[in-house]
């Protein structure tokens, strides 16, 4: 029965000549381990195809939504986070095998007669992967999603006289939205798949056609009278093959091996290192640092060194300047003979590119801001999702921003319990008869959400009273509280009005992980997690003794009678760590008539009590504090 | 080696060749089969809500009362419309009707003149108990879990079947 059914097949589709033709053809000798790297890079491609067509039963490429799918994806589908995760690394697998593939192919000279036209289909390959990074980095719709995205179509826009042009085609319109992630969301699914598809086909069939190049050390070429160096390369290569192995089982062993491994290593971290989102994408934010992912970071450090004018040369022309000299390689680098001897021109500045890219790559990644250490748990992000979605605000005041309808909530938290605010939010009339409040149908979910939210709004911390004994002992020689303590670093009498505990507890231990540049040394070897926690609430609980929180705002009053000596202390209270005790710089910029002389007193006004970047709010500073500041900073010389 | 003694090279690379290939396939398709399948064992988590007051159904009449509910929908939450049926003989003993028929799920009316739930597709009939009294449908009207907390009937829409 089984011989009939191979005839029925075999007599209509003749399949069995072209498949044993390719499983069973000779390969050179020495074809090693270093060989399994194309395969490999294909095999972790049919993992994205697969893994990502699976998340997209579930991923909506609306921002209304996207976030909240893939927490779905994540919570509630069976393996829907083991999925998300083998995704997420297997993108940066791909990427290090085709550049490590690439490197391959160049350094055995592997690129030259009769394989050009494989090589020139390669690079094509990989600039569609590392565009395939480039769209789908953006669907997550998190902050790091958004802002990476915000950061490199802004590098398109440094492109010359057709930027804005460019920029407008990616993005969509002017601003990145809803169209910008449909279309992201289109190239990344339908369009980059379908051509890296069809180029891998071309690129097997062009490998099959030519045969798999022989180790360099086998193809030295027989020079003699009357004949060509590509029918000495043709003697040469198939000499190679004599007394070598098939393709199957032989070659393909170690390729199936190493996919193998390759698996297993991307199955281990994601399941003891799941990917998770950053809170979602909010284009208001003005403290968020965006850093690029891992294999990007070498062209964020190259970026650096061409600032102002010169920054397209680096963002646009030097990298188009690189594909085209890469595409070329082939006929750059002339000559059929691969020999190692005859290749020492190629070969050394393959290195030094190779090194180069290293290096920068290094300097990036230890320059590079950290991630940002969240606020808010990610139970907490959907609470405010929640409170932002029921539209509370519109009955409800926190921080100046709301309604006076109904109370004000910023410090909710100090006058109801949890499970207070809990029983509330689920039926205001059992706390509260009669109450106007509606009683709004939360599922489980946003219920918890919306509690842990509010109970982060106000909410007394405790403390031991080891914490001011520590904070004496480790703290005060550089810091001061309510007058008593060192100058050297900021006053913390209010910094709990700037600062979540969250934040000071991951600042206490490597202040660098959150502020790349602070000069304040690390904890984490000298406290223990408990007594950093300790110190943590005990600084979250100094909310500043006269003042109360400013809305966020910005001062509109004309600027009042100067006070040098009280603005003056008020630089070198909360400012000078940062910006030098001579207004010349350090961590932060230098702060002279001079240097703002490009920003208006509102736009100062609106850094100092929103922050930027690194620098903290200094919300708990009075109106005509921030004001007396401006003016000190902008007229008054140093 | 001869084939005589056991594996050839050949043929142990031919198994770590099959084998690595299969290694890789059942390591992807059990959790995207999971995956796949995942929709198949979720169970619904309607939230439970009031939906009216014991003082709200007159004695011996049904009474079908419409309500808003908040429905999780993937990774939405629908505000949707939804009704019961709500009998009581005495004001104390309740059941929860849900207004679907057991025969292919049209909604039926309560026919004061006959005395009976009336099915207008197919004319399926039931008393006020639920019971099958005429037409097609195969078994009584389902009924809705339901708790009484403070005169208020709580439910969250789970359904025993009739």
């Amino acid at each position: 029965m089984a011989d009939e059914k191979k005839g029925w097949l075999e007599e209509r589709l003749e399949w069995k000549k072209p498949l044993e033709g390719f499983l069973y053809r000779p390969v050179p000798r020495k074809v090693g381990w270093l060989y399994t790297l194309g395969s490999a890079t294909a095999v972790v491609f049919v993992i994205q195809v697969l893994t990502g067509l699976f998340l997209m039963f579930n991923y909506s490429p609306s921002p209304d939504h996207a976030y909240d799918s893939v927490n779905y994806i994540m919570t509630n589908v069976t393996f829907g986070a083991l999925i998300r995760s083998i995704h997420f690394y297997t993108a940066s697998a791909m990427v290090i095998l085709i550049l490590l593939h690439l490197a391959r192919v160049f350094f055995m000279g592997a690129y030259k007669y009769p394989r050009e036209t494989t090589w020139i289909v390669g690079v094509g390959l990989l600039l569609l992967v590392l565009g395939m990074s480039f769209t789908g980095y953006l669907l997550p719709w998190d902050q790091r999603a958004y802002w990476a995205t915000n950061v490199a179509t802004g590098i398109a826009g440094e492109v010359p006289l057709i930027g804005t042009w460019v920029q407008k085609l990616l993005i969509g319109g002017t601003e990145i939205g809803t169209v910008t992630l449909t279309r992201f969301f289109t190239f990344h699914v339908m369009v980059q798949p379908l051509l890296i598809a069809a180029l891998i086909g071309a690129h097997v069939w062009m490998v099959v056609k030519n045969g798999i190049s022989a180790p360099p050390g086998l193809m030295k070429l027989k020079l003699t009278q009357g004949k060509s160096e590509k029918q000495a390369y043709k003697e040469a290569y198939d000499a190679s093959k004599q007394g070598g192995e098939k393709f199957f089982p032989d070659t393909l062993s170690r390729d199936a091996v190493v996919a193998v491994g390759i698996v297993a290593v991307i199955f281990i971290l994601a399941i003891f290192f799941p990917h998770t989102s950053e809170a979602p994408a909010d284009p208001t934010s003005t403290t968020y640092n965006p850093r690029p992912e891992w294999y990007f970071l070498f062209f964020f450090e190259f970026l650096k060194m061409f600032p102002g004018s010169l920054e397209p040369v680096a963002a646009v022309l030097v990298p188009a300047v690189a594909f085209l000299v890469l595409l070329g390689v082939p006929f750059l680098s002339k000559g059929v003979r691969r020999e190692w001897g005859k290749r020492r021109l190629s070969l050394s500045i393959g290195g030094v590119v190779v090194v180069g890219l290293l290096i920068f790559e290094i300097l990036g990644a230890v320059s590079a801001p950290s991630r940002q250490v969240s606020e808010l748990t990610p139970l907490q992000i959907e609470g405010q999702r929640v409170y932002r979605q029921v539209n509370c605000a519109y009955c409800h005041t926190i921080n100046g921003i709301g309604g006076a309808v109904g109370p004000d909530l910023s410090n909710i938290a100090s006058q109801l319990t949890p499970d207070q605010i809990k029983a509330y939010l689920s039926n205001p009339n059992s706390m509260v008869p009669n109450t106007l409040h509606p009683k709004l149908q939360f599922t489980p979910e946003e219920l918890d959400g919306l509690t842990a939210y509010l109970s982060t709004l106000g909410a007394a911390v405790s403390y031991t009273p080891e914490a001011p004994v520590l904070f004496e002992q480790h703290c005060s020689t550089c810091h001061m509280i309510n007058g008593k303590g060192g100058t050297i670093g900021p006053d913390l009498s209010s910094v709990g009005s700037r600062r979540s505990a969250t934040f000071l507890e991951a600042f206490i231990s490597d202040p660098q992980s959150s502020v790349p540049g602070a000069s304040m040394p690390a904890f984490h070897d000298t406290l223990t997690q408990n007594q950093i926690t300790d110190l943590a609430d005990y600084l979250y609980s100094l909310k500043g003794t006269t003042t109360t929180p400013t809305p966020t705002t910005t001062p509109t009053t004309t600027p009042t009678t100067t006070t040098p000596s009280a603005a003056a202390q008020l630089y070198t209270q909360d400012c000078a760590v940062c910006h030098g005790a001579n207004r010349q710089g350090g961590i932060g910029p230098a702060l002279t008539p001079g240097t703002l002389a490009g920003m208006s007193e509102a736009q100062i006004a609106s850094v100092i009590t929103q922050g930027s970047g690194p620098m903290p709010a200094f919300s708990a500073l009075s109106a005509s504090d921030v004001s007396s500041l401006v003016t000190y900073l902008k007229t008054v010389q140093p | 080696m001869t084939p005589e003694d056991g594996l050839t090279r050949r043929e142990f690379f031919k198994y770590l060749v099959v084998g690595g290939a299969g290694a890789v396939t059942v390591a992807l398709a059990v959790p995207l089969t999971g995956y796949f399948l995942s929709p198949t064992w979720q169970k619904s988590k309607n939230p439970s809500i009031a939906i009216a007051h014991t003082d709200e159904i007159p004695v011996g009449i049904p009474t079908f009362i419409r309500f808003e509910e908040r429905v999780p929908d993937g990774w939405l939450v629908n505000t949707q419309s939804a009704g019961v049926w709500i009998v009581t003989p005495d004001g104390t003993n309740f059941t929860l009707f849900d207004p679907h028929c057991t025969h292919l799920r049209c909604p039926y009316y309560w026919d004061s003149e006959k005395d009976l739930f009336q099915c207008p597709c197919h004319g399926g009939e039931f008393d006020i108990h639920g019971n099958v009294v005429g037409g097609p449908p195969p078994r009584p009207l389902d009924q809705w879990e339901f708790t009484i907390e403070n005169g208020e009937i709580i439910t969250s829409g789970k359904i025993i079947k009739g």
